[in-house]
């Protein structure tokens, strides 16, 4: 068994080479650049740009596990899952897991389980997700044994999105408790619990040519979330955002933001010097009345083990060392 | 779903499971239980979203003594949210003695007690948006509150109970999304019930009136008034027919009468040592809530001289004696015609304001116009423009000479009634007429509690209380009943004979008809109503869930009963 991690210097990337590492497996992280932390470890790595199909050539000798965790724009992950997929093919590889996302069910409402139809009003990178998914089940009908994940927004250490930026946003009192904006279910999944569903569906053979959902069971709403987050990083006493404030943020604030983001980022400035932003979208998912349920997940790859509170806990002590 | 009621054809019948008659905090807390519940519910709220001026004429009645009780339309909002749209957002549980029945008392006791609602108090927190449900000042806040004074420790009193503050909240604009989103919730706005039907026991349906003029039904399972102290009686009253010749429930003269208020008023003068550092304002919870001390008569002392349950704050000097020599208080009490009736009511008192008396408000805001410029540059920053509202007035005394704000139990009173009044609403359903009354109890309970304090406070050693015994009663009538808590009036009761609803808040005499809101309660405790509404929503909700589902119950049982065999 050799497990190929591509995406390997992503979050989620990351965090599952150096678990599978720790559990003595043999695994390789596939990276754009060597990372100078898997060498220390002496993980071996394969430098490949998916994107990039000739690249791709030597990357899956001798593997037989592949773990899709390549992320970026909606044209390089089609991209990626394309060449991959095809690669993984031809290459025999026993099973294919391949990073989705919740985005593909859109701004759907109500109780989300894993065969609720995707496509309901998705965004650009909810499409991208699931074109995604079609490349990995027309690569399954050629033979690949695949496993799509779904995971719901993943939180913990080393979470950008949903743990460090949702920290310096409540440090900044632009969110706190939201009142009538914050009601939308928060639906969180904890880094661990996503690394661990990864390794079960590499393990087990009923998890084939499956599609799963990863959400924590009972998601707290947004309101809950920030709230119990800012509490455990002592931002106290939680600010009441006014609904005027939220209104401000995602119609007028993000515009000058956005455009801030695409300069700094053309120029080759570090994203860290633009203030994050609250998108539109972000504003909406706030109110999202959707629960993800993982049912299929909870019994092939077994629950998730991080409870609510210790994920919290976690996430404060990580972003009060940063 | 959010539907219009003049969209709807005249004559048109909408049938469902459920109906809730009334759109502010019970009607509002109750509906949001049945969010995808499968069960179908509409809510009546007999209003716009907003303020509409034709609306709120319907709310006009009598009152039998203007110096005893607001106009009706005043304290009270007839649109989506009622009246917590003028809500000042202060909660605290009631007390387990408020439900005990107490020999002093008469008409004391409640079918239920404390640990019958107990259970739901937590969730009504959150819906009232007040924090978490952590009503003692050693816990409320990390660390321990701050003290009043220390070594301040009247030991007739307890200084830990606290009350907490809602944002405010406006239940109308805060839930609104939630239930116009809710596929299973009808929200009919502007529909005005004007008749319960009702042949039998079984209540049949809700007559409803729109402003132009149409007549819409509403034919429920299930129905539930819950349209505040004064307006579910005027309901029931108005509901008369051959089965209830009397009006729904009111078999045994009931309905209406024990109409309870709070006694209320600012009196006394607490003086702490020039010098003592005392703290009378707020903390805050980690939450962002705003928590503040009181001193709550403690309830085996209650007992032992025989009074009601009330509480007292430190407050600063009434506003329209210039002698307090505080230049924010003149300026707020200059600025009168600019508050709303309900906050300057109590503020300002009845008092008229004489020239004389604003040259010397003038001349206290020229005595510190840096001060008064910084806490209205502050007052903005923390109410105006605030979600969450710093809830009132603060003003440090000068000299350390406190007057003391006092919320006191109204004991039950049947002869304190709303009746029907003389004159007709726009679609000839007679108004309300409130004669609200009191008893030598409700004015003994405060001069009781203040003799106690002056005795307590010095033995402190920490401060001592001056006040007349003899000024009680007109102090706490001078404003009358405490606007905007109206209880009682469909009061929960072992019987037909003591009560309105049984202790499910079932309406006697009827196998379909509840009331939830305030109305219910048969005594007024110390506290405010609105907490303890949401509450009892929220144990209605439970106890109609159960209802509504009495197949379910029949499965389980007979597979028990199968199991078993």
């Amino acid at each position: 068994m050799s497990i190929l991690v591509a995406g390997a210097g992503g979050f989620v990337g990351r965090r599952l080479v150096e678990k599978l590492h720790a559990e003595g497996r043999p695994v390789i992280a596939g990276v754009r650049k060597p990372r100078e932390s898997f060498a220390r470890l002496g993980i071996e790595q394969r430098i490949f740009d998916a994107e990039k199909p000739e690249t791709l050539g030597t990357a899956l000798r001798g593997v037989t596990h592949v773990v899709n965790c390549i992320m970026g724009s909606p044209a390089a992950m089609v991209a990626s899952t394309r060449n991959l997929a095809e690669a993984s093919v031809k290459a025999g590889v026993q099973r294919f897991a391949h990073f989705s996302s919740i985005a593909v069910f859109g701004n759907a409402e109500g109780e989300i389980g894993d065969d609720f139809p995707v496509g309901q009003n998705v965004d650009a990178y909810g499409q991208a997700k699931i074109d995604c998914e079609h490349l990995v089940r027309k690569a399954q009908q050629e033979g690949l044994r695949t496993v799509i994940l779904r995971p719901a927004l993943i939180y913990g250490p080393g979470s950008e999105q949903w743990t460090a930026r949702i920290a310096r946003l409540l440090r900044w009192s632009r969110l706190g408790d939201l009142g009538a904006a914050g009601d939308g279910i928060c639906n969180l999944i904890h880094v661990d619990d996503v690394v661990a569903a990864a390794i079960a569906a590499l393990d087990r053979p009923e998890a084939a040519n499956r599609a799963f959902n990863l959400a924590m069971a009972e998601a707290p709403s947004w309101n809950r979330y920030l709230m119990d987050f800012g509490q455990a990083l002592g931002f106290t006493p939680i600010f009441r955002v006014p609904g005027r404030n939220l209104r401000i943020e995602t119609k007028l604030v993000a515009i000058p933001l956005k455009i801030a983001e695409i300069v700094t980022g053309k120029l080759g400035f570090g994203q860290q010097l633009v203030p994050d932003l609250i998108s539109p979208s972000l504003g909406r998912l706030f109110n999202l009345d959707a629960r993800y349920h993982s049912a299929r997940a909870d019994i092939v790859l077994g629950a998730p083990a991080v409870g609510y509170a210790d994920g919290l806990r976690q996430s404060a002590n990580w972003v009060s060392r940063q | 779903m959010m539907l219009e009621a003049s969209q709807l054809q005249s004559a048109t019948v909408l049938s469902t499971q459920l109906c809730i008659v009334g759109a502010g905090p019970a009607g509002i807390s109750l509906a949001l239980q049945f969010i995808g519940s499968g069960i179908d519910v509409i809510l009546i709220a007999g209003g716009k979203a907003g303020h509409d001026e034709a609306a709120q004429a319907l709310y006009a009645g009598e009152v039998a003594d203007d110096a005893l009780h607001s106009p009706l339309t005043e304290y009270r909002h007839r649109q989506l949210g009622g009246s917590s749209a003028t809500w000042g957002g202060r909660c605290m549980p009631f007390d387990p003695i408020d439900f005990e029945r107490r020999d002093f008392i008469a008409g004391s006791g409640w079918p239920i007690g404390h640990d019958d609602v107990a259970p739901y108090y937590p969730e009504a927190n959150v819906l009232a948006e007040a924090g978490d449900f952590q009503y003692d000042a050693k816990k409320a806040v990390e660390g321990g509150m701050r003290p009043i004074a220390e070594g301040f420790n009247p030991v007739s009193f307890d200084n830990d109970r606290i009350e907490r503050f809602s944002c405010p909240t406006d239940f109308g604009s805060r839930y609104r999304h939630r239930l116009a989103h809710a596929a299973n919730i009808r929200v009919l706005l502007d529909a005005h019930a004007v008749e319960i039907r009702a042949g039998g026991e079984k209540v049949e349906a809700i007559v409803l009136r729109t402003l132009d003029g149409k007549e819409i039904t509403v034919a429920a399972e299930r129905h539930v008034i819950a349209t505040g102290g004064i307006e579910t009686a005027r309901l029931l009253l108005a509901s008369r027919s051959e089965a209830h010749p009397a009006g729904i429930g009111n078999a045994g003269d009931q309905v209406g009468r024990n109409y309870l208020c709070h006694i209320a008023g600012t009196y006394g003068e607490l003086a702490f040592a020039p010098g003592t550092p005392v703290f009378h304002g707020y903390d805050r919870a980690w939450d962002g809530v705003y928590c503040r001390r009181r001193m709550a008569l403690r309830p085996e002392i209650q007992r032992e001289h025989g009074v009601g349950n009330v509480v007292m704050r430190l407050h600063h000097p009434r506003l329209p004696d210039p002698a307090h020599g505080r230049g924010i208080l003149s300026a707020i009490y200059l600025a009168k015609p600019f508050i709303s009736y309900e906050y300057s009511k109590r503020l300002h008192g009845g008092d008229a304001m004489t020239p004389g008396h604003v040259l010397r408000h003038g001349f206290n805001i020229l005595r510190e116009p840096f001060g008064v410029a910084g806490f209205l540059l502050n007052w903005v920053k923390v109410r105006t423009l605030a979600a969450r509202k710093f809830p009132s007035l603060i003003v440090a005394p000068r000299n350390n000479r406190f007057t003391l704000d006092i919320h006191a139990e109204q004991v039950p009173n049947l002869d304190s009634r709303v009746t029907l009044g003389a004159g007709l609403d726009i679609f000839g359903k007679p108004q309300a007429r409130v004669d609200w009354r009191y008893k030598p109890k409700d004015i003994e309970t405060v001069r009781v509690a203040l003799e106690l304090l002056r005795r307590d406070a010095a033995a402190t050693g920490r401060a001592s209380l001056d006040f007349d015994p003899e000024g009680v009663a007109e102090a706490m009538l001078r404003d009358g009943a405490y606007g905007g808590h109206h209880i009682g009036t469909a009061r929960m009761g072992p019987n037909p004979d003591t009560g309105v609803v049984d202790r499910e808040c079932r309406v006697f005499g009827t196998d379909n008809l509840y009331v939830s809101g305030s109305a219910i309660f048969p005594t007024s405790s110390q506290a405010n109503p609105t907490l303890t509404i949401v509450a009892f929503s929220l144990r209605l909700a439970a106890h109609l869930k159960r209802e509504f589902l009495p197949k379910r119950s029949e499965i389980r049982t007979s597979a028990i009963k199968g199991a078993a065999a």
